[in-house]
């Protein structure tokens, strides 16, 4: 009996013991959950959506069951090639199983990569891979705190559509471009206005409560249905005319730019004051692009990492950094009008992030560092040539600078800025054969004349001085073979211009045309001479 | 017969009282009049209508059987369990024409329900393509590929068997006229074994094009009297590759189509031609579905019912193209307009209404109320799933499986044998696609589903009806 007793005692000291402990315990599980995300904060603040508590709560266990044979069915019609009830079905099944990033993330990635290819036509193609993407917003929204959805939501920008992999990429590029510019209403918009509109209905009622006449106008122009003028405005990309004309200039910015992010939100799931914090954290960068897109994405998903560090994010971002430095401004033949004769060129902006991103990562490496030293040198290499034929040469000597003493490269130590950046080309002068030569100097040539055509006449100016130093270098160095002999430089010139004023819009012909006049005219009478010499010299044959 | 519409009456009357059934009308309210707005398709105008069609008719249909065993189901239980059926038994009534007259009653208020969405889902759909301002391709695409009902044609399948038997054949003789007399394949199993082995490998390799080669398909049976101005379109999946895989791949060939055309003979009468002509070469996407009109007329295409397709695999990088059997090619033909399938697909619908309650009476004539519902359903199932044992093994049918997988198939195909799958009723798919659901299948769904299998059923459970001791089951409820 006695046993007993102290058993029973022994048991319930220890079960107060274990209570006692909990109470220090508790504090410091609160302290982790918080700190290393375990729940998801969004959640937490608004509340789980409300389909996704109907389907938990309505279900229950038989969810998982569901959601099992709508995979099956999904996978079955997939292989029939009847794709048409897969948006459907990977939209109940994300919202049955909310939690389950992995099936998310493959439903994503299948609809944008493996049906969109089955697809022939670029816009059904860009139909599924938009689908995709949706899709990965929506995992994204139910799954804050998991940065593999981010990462499969940024991959998707990153790779198909930013890479040049698929053959309608150049489609992707141009209708992403034109989809997003009707919610911006132009090219680049003031991200700090947006940032600063009213983010909810409610905030927008307090910004004009019932008594202010920007509310009175909306009431006399819908009864103040914001739902439907919101409708009209993005059938029309902007306020309604009548009822613009009624709102003072200062109102009518705050309205637009309420519905823009509100439009922003719905279609892309981006926030203004994000899209302010990446600029700040990159630079600026060029929001019609994927790239831009994947660097947000990136960014959003490591702010929401436990101590904002996630390794595939962060290459996500170098990457993306890479790719927009090199093709990240998209050039447009007329002002917020996007057409398919778009050029991409290079982003200096983002120079100074990627180069502390790889800074940050060389530093941070526990392991081999040498393929990002590497890596890291050349990148530093592309931007000097690129700031130079920017008109940047004062941005490019102090990266010749940072060459020069933070890494290996020997060419650095022993060249002037001008001399490296010829020596760069000329490298390739030197190891290029005739035709390859001729190829890239056509290449720089055609890219200073399109620059003339989108109007950025500076970079066009370093383009064509390049091309004449690298024209002159090669012609010194074959000046004794006739066979391997040039074009004179202005044929060369007038030529690409011509090509471009044949194919391209009027707006960049008429612009390449009215800059390049005098070349022209003179190609063309030198042509003629040429012509008439060579029909006297056949007359005089035949006489 | 007064006793007989009496009951079907009072039965209509009962269900409309009754809370489920008002349940399920709002159900399927809901899922004809809000279903169109949530549904999300692919997004393009085919996709739109394809999902409309699948999903409102689908949901409407799988709302109304639920209803129909439901109600049938509480209708004749809860009248022996509140023991209200005395007050019929005392009545000169057969117990058997109470039965009947219930599912008479619950069927009738079903089909009314029935055509009732179809209508509605049908003016939907009219009112939907008139005002969605689709483009005239758009439009001309529908009708060719959804609003439409074409008939499927496969091409015929070689004698496996027999080429099989005949390979083996010649391989022995040319082993003994090599002087090597193969006595072993004297004994039965073996020369069984061998026989399949050479069946497996003639499947396995009977859709195979190496680069350079090609292959033609015959196609028999299609309709004798084409309209001119119908087209024929072409359904295929090919494949890269004997063990195809999902990954998909760009691959060149050229589409040969036969040709008949006739030419006046030394007689003076005129000779039937028959010819192949090649199409430009294109590039064609592995691993998908692709279909296209066959850009010959029909009238030369299809002779006398009979049709050739061939393929020519130019792509002579790739090693082979796979063309695996049952993923075409395909011939399409249409047969009848949109409307008139449409109105086969609900026919298929009330069929399995009739079915689907037929069974329910049955049971619920001698068991209660929840294990009655429990056994349709669970009835119905079990078909399904059956359904999907088979099709998920389809491997069983040509070559020597692993036992476990043999045993599914059989024990799938038995069960297909005995139940009544419930997706069998459900066309819907075929519509969407555009497919022909033809009056034989659907005569083969009444006689096979409900005439064989479900009134046998029927008549058993109205038979225990009548001999059941309905009072000791009243005083025990």
């Amino acid at each position: 009996m006695k046993n007993r007793y102290a058993l029973f005692f022994a048991l319930l000291a220890g079960t107060v013991l274990i209570l006692f402990a909990n109470v220090f315990v508790q504090d410091r599980m609160a302290v982790v959950v918080k700190e290393d995300k375990l729940v998801d904060e969004s959640f937490a603040a608004e509340g789980t959506p409300p389909i996704v508590a109907f389907s938990t709560m309505a279900l229950g266990g038989f969810r998982g069951l569901i959601a099992d044979v709508l995979w099956l069915r999904a996978g079955e019609l997939q292989q029939k090639g009847k794709y048409y009830e897969l948006v459907q079905l990977s939209d109940w099944i994300l919202k049955l199983q909310p939690k389950f990033s992995t099936a998310a993330s493959h439903m994503g990635w299948n609809m944008a990569y493996n049906i969109s290819v089955a697809c022939k036509r670029p816009e059904d193609r860009w139909r599924w891979v938009r689908r995709g993407i949706q899709l990965m917003q929506e995992a994204v929204a139910m799954n804050p705190n998991n940065p593999d959805v981010y990462h499969e939501l940024g991959w998707i920008y990153q790779h198909k559509l930013g890479n040049v992999l698929d053959d309608a990429q150049r489609y992707y590029k141009e209708t992403m471009a034109r989809e997003l510019i009707f919610v911006y209403g132009k090219h680049s918009p003031d991200w700090e206005a947006w940032a600063a509109a009213p983010a909810t209905e409610e905030a927008l009622r307090e910004r004009f409560p019932a008594d202010h006449p920007a509310w009175l106008a909306l009431m006399a122009y819908n009864q103040g249905d914001l739902a439907r003028l919101f409708g009209e405005f993005q059938l029309n990309g902007g306020l309604p005319k009548e009822l613009k004309d009624k709102l003072s200039d200062e109102d009518a910015s705050v309205l637009d730019c309420y519905f823009r992010r509100k439009w922003l939100k719905k279609d892309w799931s981006l926030e203004p004051e994000k899209i302010l914090a990446v600029n700040k954290a990159y630079g600026k960068l060029d929001w019609l692009l994927p790239e831009s897109f994947a660097i947000y994405w990136a960014h959003v998903g490591l702010e929401h990492t436990p101590g904002n560090e996630n390794l595939a994010l962060t290459r996500q971002i170098l990457q993306s950094l890479v790719a927009t430095f090199n093709y990240g401004r998209m050039l447009l033949p007329k002002d917020n009008e996007v057409s398919d004769f778009f050029l991409l060129v290079p982003n200096t902006d983002v120079i100074d992030a990627t180069r502390a991103l790889y800074k940050k990562i060389l530093k941070e490496s526990k392991y081999s560092t040498a393929i990002f030293e590497s890596l890291y040198e050349n990148f530093l290499i592309d931007s000097i040539v690129t700031l130079y034929i920017y008109s940047q040469k004062e941005e490019a000597a102090k990266l010749f600078k940072e060459l020069r003493t933070e890494t290996k490269n020997g060419n650095s130590r022993i060249m002037t800025l001008d001399q490296f950046v010829l020596n760069e080309w000329e490298d390739d002068i030197t190891s290029s054969d005739f035709k390859q030569i001729a190829n890239e100097l056509e290449g720089i040539l055609f890219t200073s004349c399109l620059l003339i055509g989108y109007g950025d006449r500076e970079a066009a100016a370093d383009h064509l001085a390049l091309a004449l130093r690298v024209y002159d270098s090669y012609a010194r160095k074959h000046a004794d073979i006739d066979r391997v002999t040039l074009p004179p430089f202005s044929e060369m010139k007038a030529r690409t211009a011509r090509a471009i004023i044949e194919n391209y819009p009027p707006e960049i012909a008429n612009r390449v045309r009215a800059e390049l006049e005098e070349d022209l005219k003179k190609q063309e009478q030198q042509a003629a001479e040429k012509a008439a010499a060579s029909g006297a010299g056949q007359e005089a044959a035949g006489s | 017969m007064t006793a007989f519409l009496a009951i079907v009456k009072l039965t209509c009357r009962s269900a409309v009282r009754s809370h489920v059934f008002r349940f399920l009308l709002v159900l399927l309210l809901l899922s004809i009049f809000l279903l169109p707005f949530t549904l999300l398709s692919d997004g393009t105008p085919k996709g739109e209508v394809q999902i409309y069609l699948q999903y409102c008719l689908g949901f409407a249909g799988f709302i109304l059987f639920l209803s129909s065993v439901w109600l049938v189901c509480s209708e004749v239980c809860s009248d022996v369990e509140t023991a209200q059926i005395h007050m019929i038994a005392v009545k000169p009534v057969r117990r058997a024409v109470v039965l009947l007259g219930k599912y008479t009653g619950v069927v009738l208020i079903h089909l009314a329900l029935l055509l009732i969405a179809a209508v509605t889902v049908y003016v939907f759909l009219s009112v939907r393509l008139s005002t969605s301002g689709f483009s005239e391709a758009d439009r001309a695409m529908l009708d060719e590929q959804v609003l439409t009902a074409r008939a499927l044609y496969r091409p015929v399948r070689p004698d496996f068997d027999a080429m099989a038997w005949k390979r083996l054949e010649d391989r022995l003789a040319s082993a003994k006229g090599h002087g090597q007399e193969l006595l072993q394949y004297q004994d039965g199993d073996v020369r069984q074994q061998a026989f399949l082995e050479i069946r497996k490998e003639l499947i396995a390799t009977y859709g195979l094009v190496s680069g350079g080669d090609s292959i033609v398909w015959y196609f028999e049976g299609l309709p004798k009297r084409l309209n001119e101005d119908d087209l024929v379109f072409l359904r295929y999946t090919v494949y890269v590759n004997r063990y195809y895989t999902y990954d998909q791949n760009t691959i060149r060939g050229s589409w040969l189509f036969g040709v008949n055309y006739t030419r006046p003979d030394d007689n003076g009468g005129e000779t039937v031609v028959s010819d192949m002509i090649a199409m430009q070469e294109e590039e064609i996407l592995t691993a998908a579905q692709n279909e296209m009109a066959v850009p010959v007329k029909n009238t030369y295409f299809v002779y006398d019912g009979k049709a050739q397709v061939g393929f020519l695999n130019s792509d002579t990088k790739t090693s082979e193209l796979n063309f695996e059997e049952g993923k075409g090619p395909f011939l399409l033909i249409r047969e009848a307009g949109f409307f008139s399938n449409y109105c086969r697909a609900i026919l298929v619908l009330a069929i399995g209404i009739l079915s689907v309650t037929l069974l329910a009476a049955a049971v619920a004539a001698c068991m209660s109320l929840p294990i009655a519902i429990f056994f349709s359903a669970a009835y119905m199932l079990t078909g399904g799933l059956a359904t999907y044992l088979v099709s998920s093994i389809p491997d069983a049918v040509d070559f020597q499986a692993p036992y476990t997988e043999t045993f599914g198939y059989q024990y799938g195909r038995v069960l297909l044998e005995l139940l009544v799958p419930l997706q069998d009723f459900f066309v819907t798919g075929q519509l969407a696609n555009g497919e022909l659901v033809s009056f034989p299948f659907i005569g083969m769904l009444f006689a096979r589903d409900f005439v064989l299998r479900l009134l046998p059923i029927f008549l058993l459970g109205a038979w225990i009806y009548t001999r059941r001791e309905l009072a000791l089951v009243s005083k025990r409820g």
